[in-house]
């Protein structure tokens, strides 16, 4: 993902975080390297593509989100709520099996 | 006053951010004041674009008036304090219901003096940022 995530895109998120969890994909990793900026909106469908996940006991965690994203994660409580990680490699270690 | 009107879609929000944070930088706001006053009112215009879909029509209108130090905005919109279905089309009622509370947790976090204002004319969400320049 790059560019800015607000009202007028975050339907095509959540469209595509369904799609990968209907398609059998439950461990999902967002990588939010390119986001400058992401409102209410985005949140709100990070939070349902995690929910869906975990309906099938997995997850969805998030890749190096850049500061703007980090400040709006941290001011609602999100980074308590997502796994969040430097890189892709990072999280993909943290997940398999020892 | 600087100000620019657009139709309520969500696709021309961008546009009020940029204008909002170019006339903060104008009048020598601070960087992650500016940062913080786009998250503010970006969550105020999403706030008023889910009212026109519920039938509102109103043009939204951003505004910013210098004085004193200071650039206070305004939006015209209402309070999205109840959930409206009107964006079920596009996200469903429980990601609505989210974007709801934490709409009013950034706003409340960010500017924690920011309200919205019945006038004569409608309501409108405001807000004031440190702007050194701005007499």
């Amino acid at each position: 993902m790059d560019g800015e995530v607000d009202l007028s895109n975050a339907a095509g998120l959540r469209d595509h975080l369904i799609e990968q969890v209907q398609q059998g994909h439950y461990n999902l990793a967002v990588d939010l390297t390119g986001v400058e900026f992401m409102d209410s909106s985005g949140l709100a469908v990070l939070i349902s593509g995690l929910r869906r996940t975990k309906e099938h006991d997995g997850s969805l965690v998030l890749i190096s989100p850049t500061a703007s994203v980090k400040r709006v994660l941290t001011i609602t409580g999100l980074d308590r709520v997502f796994d969040i990680y430097d890189s892709v490699e990072k999280a993909a270690a943290s997940t398999s099996p020892a | 006053m600087f100000s620019i009107s657009f139709p309520a879609e969500a696709v021309h929000v961008s546009t009020a951010r940029i204008f909002s944070a170019a006339v903060a930088r104008h009048f020598g706001a601070d960087a992650g004041d500016i940062e913080d006053l786009k998250i503010a009112l970006t969550e105020a215009c999403g706030s008023a674009i889910s009212h026109v879909r519920a039938g509102n029509s109103e043009p939204l209108r951003v505004a910013a008036t210098p004085g004193a130090g200071m650039l206070t905005y305004e939006v015209n919109g209402h309070r999205r304090t109840e959930l409206l279905n009107t964006l079920a089309s596009d996200l469903e009622q429980s990601t609505e219901e989210h974007m709801i509370a934490l709409s009013a947790e950034l706003i409340g976090a960010l500017f924690p003096d920011a309200e919205f204002i019945d006038k004569p004319e409608g309501t409108f969400f405001r807000l004031s940022v440190l702007a050194p320049d701005a007499t």
